[in-house]
């Protein structure tokens, strides 16, 4: 494939978000349990936590760039 | 006895001999309601970490490999073997029936980005404060850029759906990670991986200034009901 396109076989190699948005995310769920939310505090759990406050700090960035600018002392 | 972590489902088909799990568990088969449950026995449910995520996703892997699979979502434990043979009796017709559907189907994952980023247009050092007029234009720039960008994301995602429409089987908007885009998940057919491939490349190729990273073949992760 061309320079627009990046291509990844699972099999060989795998970010870690796209094996978290798959294996942790999707798939048949067969107790009803949702293990992370009782995981003990492991390297996944930090790293989600880090995203978390990631996306956290992106909407904060956001949240700002999108307040209006500071109005003039005083209006003509 | 001990619990069952389960991996995935498949229609009949064993794990080889030998085949290691989570803990270096031998990896089994529980078979029950049509359905081969391939699972490892565990005293308890593994907290995730990245090591054991791809543990788990190695082993989903080598089912797909050989036969028709149904991924299952990793923390699914369960305290016994009574417990799994219950529940594939009690879903095994839902299961074998999704199986069939997503028989000799992988799922390709799309993650759009752009290459460079856009220009913006200067603002003022927060220190110094606009007119009245500069500030309303500032606030005009801010909502149509935010605008534009969403239109353009949802028109590139609209156009590769066009491009790729007749060699997929169905799409799912998955969530982005930082630095995307767009992120979607396609199912497509064993026979049309190539085409596919090709499609996309194609597509990509006349998107400037956007680019995609295509990851799979995948088993069916995003498409299992």
């Amino acid at each position: 494939m061309g320079d627009a396109v990046r291509t990844v076989d699972p099999s060989e190699h795998v970010a870690l978000v796209d094996l978290v948005n798959r294996v942790l995310d999707r798939g048949v769920v067969v107790s009803g349990s949702v293990m992370i939310s009782v995981a003990d505090v492991d390297l996944l759990y930090l790293g989600l936590k880090l995203v978390l406050t990631s996306t956290e700090r992106i909407e904060r960035a956001q949240a700002r760039a999108e307040e209006p600018p500071a109005l003039p002392p005083s209006a003509p | 006895m001990s619990g069952l972590h389960v991996y995935c489902l498949t229609a009949g088909a064993g794990p080889p001999v030998g085949l290691a799990g989570i803990g270096g568990r031998r990896v089994g088969g529980w078979s029950a309601g049509g359905l081969c449950a391939w699972a490892s026995p565990l005293d308890a449910s593994p907290a995730p970490d990245a090591r054991l995520l791809r543990v788990h996703h190695d082993v989903v892997l080598t089912a797909f490999r050989d036969s028709a699979v149904l991924p299952v979502r990793f923390g699914q434990w369960l305290p016994d073997p009574d417990a799994l043979a219950t529940w594939l009796e009690r879903e095994g017709e839902r299961m074998r029936s999704e199986l069939e559907r997503l028989r000799d189907t992988v799922e390709f994952g799309v993650r759009v980005a752009q290459r460079e980023e856009e220009p913006h247009a200067p603002t003022p050092p927060r220190h110094e404060q606009p007119e009245p007029r500069e500030y309303l234009r500032t606030i005009a720039r801010r909502r149509a850029a935010k605008r534009e960008g969403l239109a353009r994301r949802d028109a590139v995602v609209g156009r590769l759906s066009s491009a790729v429409g007749g060699l997929v089987r169905e799409e799912r908007v998955v969530p982005t990670a930082p630095g995307d885009l767009a992120a979607v998940a396609h199912l497509v057919d064993r026979a049309r991986v190539e085409p596919y491939r090709e499609a996309v490349a194609r597509f990509f190729q006349r998107q400037a200034p956007f680019c995609a990273e295509v990851t799979g073949p995948w088993p069916p992760w995003s498409f299992v009901a």
